[in-house]
């Protein structure tokens, strides 16, 4: 246990985003390291854990989660903007989020415990690049942008685009996340969310899923298929677990696929049981003791019934949109 | 480096590290030992404090993240001559067994009736998922949360 050592750790607050990334710049010119604190609740457990320290290696802490240029949450038509300092309370408590974006307020909900929610940041979500992040399955399916700071000006990166491999990212060491960008779909439209876990809070996701349809011309939506697809570069082992998504339309043709690949973390040591026959929920087709919640605007005759997954280990789905 | 904070309604300059964690300079250098430390990652909620008045796990949280803010531990509630309504009714109803959960259930049940003067059992059941306890089964947690929300009414 080093958290001894974290007293040792050089720390700084900038008053202003510039002054943040002015800092970010000139350390990674000198190949320092440097940890942009938000949340802290992957860091902190990090250090737990971690070896002790010692003083000449210390990374430069820098607490990010006070700046204004990274609070709030705005809505421009019908374009969501998370700053990368809102934490998953103010998430699930905005009232535009709680109206236009109802999945990403179910996740939030679902993400540890209040004090956890009080703390954490889908940004941190992101950039921790956990395979058992809550957030980024939710943003998967919402086919979220992220927007990327640094001195030398910024970018937008789609989330398919982000990942390169475990844990890692298209993130330069100069640079830090501004904000995530959604373009909403219409107000209404179905979603689902379901985690399961070995209890309801706390729980690091065994299976995460996040559903969004878009309805057109009055018709329930088509398609669906499983997260992540094969085409994604930073799934390694796409054979490893055998899991399937199926979803069913009432209203219209039958779903198009469910991809046979899943992403696996090293900490799971479970490998794929088949699923009980005729099993309908993630929660009854693994072993008793795993709890879930679910959420969604999936009601009879609304299309889409997400359910019938089977997996084990962690892994996250997504449904794509109809009309893609 | 020096850190200026109010806990408890006391303003304080502490010169202290201030990436060191909340719940270590609350324990050793201000001797607020009401908070405890269960699992030092965030799990298990012993160490929840309130920060501006929402709860978070003081184990997770920079001293200097502080800096400003409001924290209040359980010694900011009432003392043993002067408990509140909630700390009574956990008194009466059995809540308490053990005690290392109880600064922290305190807490977060604080926060809830400070949002929510009459919640339901589910309301107090999510302000409470956070922590964890293992003697009372939480039933009597809920039942002292309930009432303690009924005493606060009568005697805030």
């Amino acid at each position: 246990m080093s958290v001894a050592g974290l007293a040792l750790h050089p720390f700084t607050a900038p008053r202003n985003l510039p002054e943040a990334l002015g800092l970010l710049a000139e350390r990674a010119a000198r190949n320092e390291k440097t940890v942009l604190l938000a949340g802290g609740t992957d860091w902190f457990v990090e250090r737990h854990v971690a070896p002790p320290e010692t003083e000449g290696t210390l990374p430069l802490v820098v607490d990010v989660s006070r700046l204004e240029g990274l609070r709030g949450v705005s809505l421009d038509g019908d374009t969501l903007r998370v700053g990368a300092g809102v934490t998953y309370l103010e998430l699930r408590k905005d009232p535009r989020v709680v109206a236009r974006g109802p999945l990403l307020a179910a996740m939030a909900r679902d993400v540890g415990a209040l004090q956890i929610q009080a703390r954490g940041t889908l940004a941190g979500n992101l950039a921790s690049g956990s395979p058992a992040a809550d957030g980024v399955c939710a943003l998967a399916a919402l086919d979220a942008t992220l927007l990327l700071r640094s001195v030398r000006g910024a970018r937008r990166v789609p989330l398919s685009g982000f990942y390169t491999g475990y844990r890692k990212s298209v993130l330069a060491p100069d640079e830090l996340i501004e904000a995530i960008e959604i373009a909403l779909p219409p107000a209404g439209s179905p979603f689902a969310w379901r985690k399961v876990g070995t209890r309801q809070a706390q729980a690091i996701s065994k299976v995460a899923l996040a559903a969004l349809a878009v309805v057109e011309n009055g018709r329930a939506p088509a398609s669906a298929s499983a997260w992540p697809p094969s085409r994604r570069r930073w799934l390694s082992s796409p054979r490893r677990g055998r899991s399937g998504c199926r979803a069913r339309s009432r209203r219209s043709p039958p779903p198009i696929s469910s991809a046979p690949s899943s992403r696996t973390s090293p900490r799971s040591t479970t490998s794929a049981r088949p699923p009980p026959t005729g099993a309908t929920s993630p929660s009854r087709s693994s072993r008793g003791s795993s709890r879930g919640s679910r959420s969604g605007i999936f009601p009879a005759g609304a299309g889409l019934t997400p359910f019938g997954l089977r997996a084990t280990g962690r892994l996250q789905w997504r449904l794509l949109r109809a009309s893609e | 480096m020096s850190v200026t904070l109010t806990v408890n309604g006391s303003l304080l300059t502490l010169e202290a590290p201030p990436a060191a964690r909340l719940l270590d300079v609350l324990r050793e250098r201000l001797g607020l030992t009401g908070t405890k430390e269960g699992c030092g990652e965030g799990e298990c909620g012993a160490c929840t404090v309130l920060v501006d008045g929402v709860p978070v796990n003081s184990c997770l949280v920079a001293l200097g993240q502080c800096a400003g803010r409001e924290v209040t531990t359980v010694e900011g509630l009432g003392d043993a001559q002067h408990l509140t309504p909630l700390q009574e009714a956990m008194v009466t109803e059995g809540g308490a067994q053990c005690g290392i959960c109880t600064p922290g259930m305190l807490l977060s049940a604080e926060a809830l009736l400070r949002e929510k003067p009459a919640p339901t059992d589910g309301e107090i059941r999510e302000a409470i998922a956070g922590n964890v306890c293992r003697c009372t089964g939480y039933q009597r947690i809920v039942n002292a949360i309930t009432e303690g929300a009924r005493r606060r009414e009568v005697r805030p």
